[in-house]
């Protein structure tokens, strides 16, 4: 499979996970609540991860139409690949018992590798 | 100054804004959750700094994007409008709902960064035909 199809398929699954994010939100502190009251801050930052993921997961299925077209695309890129990154491994280490956490960084990791294989074809 | 110059360098202020506060607030996460927003059992606190962090990165990530994108608003490319818009578009969404929620601190910031920005961009937009 080539790179850019990974990273395709890899930016549409970050979306899922931050539409699941945001869609688990009442879910999630339904569940806090049977047994620990859940405060205001807490669902804005769950919220705001949801967001960011959406976000992250939008712009790679952007950039991934125009990452040979200039570097900068390829160095933004990057950057959210770092940014998801970021993210998975600290829902692993958190959230040991949440499947989406695993999913995550699989996903994570996929685009680390599936960047790194494209820079390197390109850059020669 | 020019107008493109104007919004490249708005963007570019923004984003090192954003950088320096995504810093703060990804260092911040390491502080005990207590002086953060007071007692919480530990069941929510280890995934409270998960949450907080990754707001941190968001914050990291949209300062960079703005100050990657800085060239291309000052040479009027398409491309650069939108990532500017979006981010924007995200900061004023996620600074007001952060408004509402504490009422001070730097989710004002924030908004006041999204809509500082939005409002030239929407204004100028024909210029951005590249």
């Amino acid at each position: 499979m080539k790179p850019i199809k990974i990273l395709k398929v890899s930016a549409i699954i970050v979306m899922l996970l931050g539409s699941i994010h945001l869609a688990a939100t009442p879910v999630a502190f339904a569940l806090f609540s049977s047994t620990v009251k859940p405060d205001i801050t807490s669902v804005y930052m769950f919220v705001m991860v949801g967001l960011a993921v959406l976000f992250a997961g939008g712009l790679q299925y952007y950039l991934v139409y125009k990452i040979g077209a200039d570097k900068v695309f390829l160095r933004i890129y990057i950057g959210s690949v770092i940014f998801m990154a970021i993210l998975g491994i600290g829902a692993v280490g958190t959230l040991t018992k949440n499947p989406f956490a695993y999913v995550s960084l699989f996903v994570a990791i996929t685009e680390v590798i599936a960047v790194w294989s494209y820079s390197k074809r390109n850059t020669k | 100054m020019n107008t493109l110059k104007l919004i490249s360098i708005t963007s570019l202020i923004k984003g090192i804004c954003f950088v320096v506060l995504g810093i703060v607030h990804c260092v911040v996460t390491f502080m005990p959750v207590e002086e953060l927003i007071g007692p919480m059992p530990e069941k929510m606190a280890s995934e409270f700094r998960v949450w907080f962090f990754g707001v941190g990165a968001f914050l990291l990530f949209i300062g960079l994007t703005d100050i990657l994108s800085y060239k291309g608003l000052k040479t009027a490319f398409h491309w650069a409008w939108n990532f500017a818009f979006i981010s924007a578009l995200f900061c004023t969404l996620c600074g007001l709902a952060g408004v509402i929620v504490f009422r001070e601190g730097p989710p004002f910031f924030i908004a006041f960064a999204g809509i500082f920005q939005i409002f030239p961009l929407i204004l100028y937009r024909q210029h951005y035909n590249h």
